[in-house]
């Protein structure tokens, strides 16, 4: 773990400084702000940094911003619309594992305001309320599952080419996406049906944070990644025999979040005919 | 709270050793696994890796207090363990709100030799002591405390091995029963350190410390902690063995969680026998990955059997688990829950047609279904009847609409939804299609088992947890928790799972409280007051009335 003390970045006043443009690299910790949006939606959140309200919203699913623990902000700043009263930042949010009991505000919501597309929108109201009017009419419709079960994949076809995935983490941490285990699934399937040869490779990362500090993640985390990865792809069915894994214990170089990763190659036996 | 009333284990590997050593001496070892193959719980062949340490213990107590046969003729609704009698197609029982039904989709069943009905141990006791029919599969404190009166305590319910605080105290007195007679409470004893799949130790994260314990079993010199067979005590509910096709049904429609656990994107545990994923959605602490290796590790354990059931007695105990529905049929003042303009989620034959392992957190599919029919009055209603009926669908309206704010519930909130979530009852963890558990499965220290919440029981006993400075904390409590009930770790060892015991299904409430785990909301009504005062949810008296009589008709 780093031995990053929690910072005071909540009592800095917000200055009027002029937001930084978009594609400005931005690498720091701070504490996550829950702000309450309605009595009928979500809450989003947002982070203070330098003056600057930065929000959080459509995270990975892992990244999911929680009180009582420091995030881990690293991306460029995005153009665009402000959702929870925040810029955006194309990235990767982490959240820290040990606990910031400073972390600690919810910001009730304001009447009247909008906070961006984490509220529910009035599309989406009214297809609700569609949906409702076919429930009235036969109220057997409230138990059956509207929706389906996702048609089995077609079983791929020639050439067999290489495939590749890579799977980000999240700060000291070995758990994948949602997002990234679907493709993961996927992709054993298809190395399954092309009788290919996979190989895994793991990092370690770093940070380099915009105040100079350097966060390393904790040794050992590499071959964890490679191991959980092993566990995942042949519990999946891949035969053991046709897996090669491989882990860098780096750590990866000031590489940001896309330094903590793993790496999986698909190389079918053949191109097929 | 001294030092010296604190009993230290840390799981050196000389320790570690010493328990693979003794374990190797009895019936239901196992291989050791090859070199490598990573240290995770479930179970190989019928046995889960915790089944022999536990086997152990149930052989050593020796059931001294008198028992007799012949409990049932005394008491029709109860099922005796050997008892000869036909199990109806359709049952209904009278509980405190209503009528509730019992359904055997396979028909008639005759209980004669049935291994779920028929004493397969030394202590008289069967499955059915437990899971009671008139109590929807489980086992309410009422009639528990019926039993206590019936039989001056003589019922092989109250046997020592599980029955009682612990199996040294004096057998047949009141106190020594307590956590039964008043809370519905049976010991559970699991090993410790965890036991890996095939039965050899898992390296915990964490020790852990009897900071105090009324029972008595955790610091006991032959069942405790620090005894030659190491094991922790817990208390626990017995979970209704009803609906069971979606308890154990893969969920649909929320991939890729039918291969991985949602909080940590690890594979789920694998079905022993057929290799295919199980839904880890049995036990409050998932120990158990099917409903066979289930019902041997019950075997083993509260029936005290001498030898593993066969795998046709095993065969024909899941082929009745998975045929049994239980739901309420007739609420009191409401009336008939089922038929002709009800609601389409009541009653057990909708869940005998129901669709299994799908979410009910969509506009249409409302956990519970619709009760629109209900709002308004009908003719031919009473006005009691209308009042009660509207006040469930205000209930079922709170239950699916109202959010509320679901601040640091310990393996929840940290899963990767945020903390804190907005969500309402259904929308945020019981929301599963027709039953009500959390699809995930759900896990979570909801303050029932962890303190600091306003949860202190004193009749359970109290376990300090310190988890090494390098592993991953528990999210919202770090590294130093006091719990009732390590949970979902005591499997696993891992200190962020400290506290988790996993949601379970919401149906025929009304005939089996005490509710929750650990028996801490004696009524639905206190059930609904534990999440408003935890959630600041802030009900008001109407509404915690409404919700009440939503949840009786489940
Ligand atoms: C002495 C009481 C007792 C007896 C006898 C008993 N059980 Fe249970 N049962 C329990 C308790 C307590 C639990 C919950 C344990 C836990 O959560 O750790 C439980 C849980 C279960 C569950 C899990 C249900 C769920 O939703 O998670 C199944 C299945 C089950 N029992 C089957 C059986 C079978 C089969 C037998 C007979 C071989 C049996 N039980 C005998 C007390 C009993």
């Amino acid at each position: 773990m780093p031995a990053v003390r929690p910072t005071a970045l909540l009592a800095m006043a917000l200055t009027a400084a002029a937001p930084p443009s978009a594609g400005t690299p931005v690498s720091f910790l701070a504490c996550p702000v829950a702000q309450d949006t309605g009595p009928d939606s979500d809450l989003c959140f947002f982070v203070e940094h330098d003056g600057q309200r930065y929000s959080l919203t459509n995270p990975v699913d892992y990244a999911s911003a929680q009180l009582h623990h420091q995030v881990l902000v690293e991306g460029r700043v995005n153009d665009g619309p402000a959702p929870c009263g925040g810029l955006s930042v194309e990235g990767r949010f982490s959240v820290m594992p040990e606990i910031d009991p400073a972390c600690d505000r919810i910001v009730p919501a304001t009447p009247g305001m909008a906070y961006g597309p984490n509220a529910v929108s009035a599309e989406r109201k009214a297809a609700a309320s569609a949906m409702l009017a076919r429930v009235e009419a036969d109220p057997a419709l409230s138990i059956r599952p509207i929706y389906k079960d996702a048609a089995p994949e077609p079983a791929p076809t020639p050439p067999f080419l290489p495939r590749n995935l890579a799977v980000y983490y999240p700060f000291d941490s070995d758990r994948g996406s949602l997002g990234d285990m679907i493709a993961l699934m996927a992709l054993v399937r298809y190395a399954q049906a092309t009788h290919a040869h996979v190989t895994i490779r793991a990092t370690r990362g770093q940070s380099r944070l915009d105040d100079g500090r350097l966060l390393s993640e904790a040794p050992g985390l590499a071959r964890q990644r490679a191991d959980k990865l092993r566990h995942i792809i042949t519990g999946l069915g891949l035969d053991p025999a046709r897996l090669t894994t491989d882990f860098d214990e780096g750590p990866a170089m000031a590489g940001g979040w896309p330094s903590r990763r793993g790496d999986i190659r698909v190389e079918p036996a053949n191109r097929g005919r | 709270m001294t030092s010296t009333s604190r009993l230290r284990l840390w799981p050196t590997t000389a320790l570690i050793g010493a328990i693979a050593c003794l374990s190797a001496s009895i019936a239901l070892s196992r291989p050791a696994p090859p070199d490598g193959a990573p240290r995770r719980p479930g179970a190989v062949g019928d046995t889960a890796g915790q089944v022999p340490a536990q086997t152990r213990q149930a052989q050593a107590v020796a059931d001294t207090a008198p028992r007799g046969d012949g409990y049932g003729a005394a008491d029709p609704s109860w099922w005796a363990p050997g008892e000869q009698r036909t199990m109806p197609a359709m049952a209904d029982y009278a509980d405190p709100s209503g009528r509730m039904q019992v359904l055997n989709a396979d028909g008639p069943l005759a209980s004669k030799g049935h291994p779920f009905f028929t004493p397969l141990g030394a202590n008289g006791r069967a499955c059915v002591t437990c899971h009671q029919p008139e109590n929807g599969m489980g086992l309410s404190v009422a009639t528990i405390d019926r039993r206590w009166a019936e039989t001056q305590g003589k019922d092989p319910l109250f046997a020592a091995i599980d029955g009682s605080n612990c199996p040294s105290l004096p057998q047949g007195e009141r106190a020594s029963h307590a956590l039964l007679l008043d809370r519905g409470l049976f010991r559970i004893f699991l090993p410790w350190p965890p036991r890996a799949a095939d039965g050899t130790p898992i390296q915990p994260e964490f020790t852990i410390a009897v900071v105090s314990d009324p029972t008595t079993c955790n610091t006991d010199p032959t069942y405790g902690l620090h005894s030659a067979n190491p094991m922790v005590s817990v208390f626990r509910r017995p979970r209704p063995l009803a609906n069971t096709k979606y308890l154990t049904q893969l969920p649909h429609g929320v991939p890729p969680h039918e291969a991985f656990f949602y909080n940590d994107k690890s594979l789920l545990p694998k079905d022993p026998q057929t290799g295919q994923f199980v839904s880890l959605q049995l036990m409050a602490d998932g120990r158990e990955p099917t409903l066979r290796t289930q019902a041997l590790e019950a075997a083993m354990t509260h029936l005290q059997a001498s030898r593993k059931p066969t795998a046709r007695q095993l065969d024909r105990i899941v082929a009745f688990e998975r045929q049994i529905y239980a739901a309420q049929g007739v609420d009191g003042v409401a009336g008939a829950l089922t038929g002709n303009g009800a609601p389409p989620g009541l009653g057990a034959a909708s869940l005998r047609d129901g669709a299994p392992a799908w979410l009910g957190n969509n506009p249409v599919n409302k956990v519970f279904g619709s009760f629109a029919m209900w709002a308004k009055p009908a003719s031919g209603e009473s006005p009691a009847q209308s009042e009660r009926r509207q006040s469930i669908v205000r209930g079922a309206e709170l239950y699916y609409s109202r959010r509320f704010i679901i601040q640091d519930v310990g393996a929840y909130n940290d899963k990767g939804i945020g903390n804190p979530f907005k969500r309402s009852c259904a929308s945020g963890c019981h929301n599963t299609l027709m039953m009500g558990m959390d699809l995930a499965p759900g896990f979570m220290d909801l303050g029932l088992n962890n303190l600091p919440w306003s949860n202190n029981r004193p009749d359970l006993p109290l376990f300090e947890i310190t988890c090494s400075p390098t592993a991953r904390p528990q999210a919202y409590l770090g590294r130093h928790i006091y719990t009732h009930d390590p949970g979902r770790a005591l499997i696993t060892g891992k200190c962020f799972d400290v506290g988790a015991t996993m949601t379970q299904q919401l149906r025929a409430l009304a005939g089996r409280a005490p509710y929750f785990a650990n028996g801490s909301a004696r009524s639905l009504r206190e059930l609904v007051d534990f999440y408003d005062r935890r959630f600041n949810i802030g009900y008001a008296e109407q509404e915690k009335q409404d919700l009440v009589h939503f949840l009786e008709v489940l």
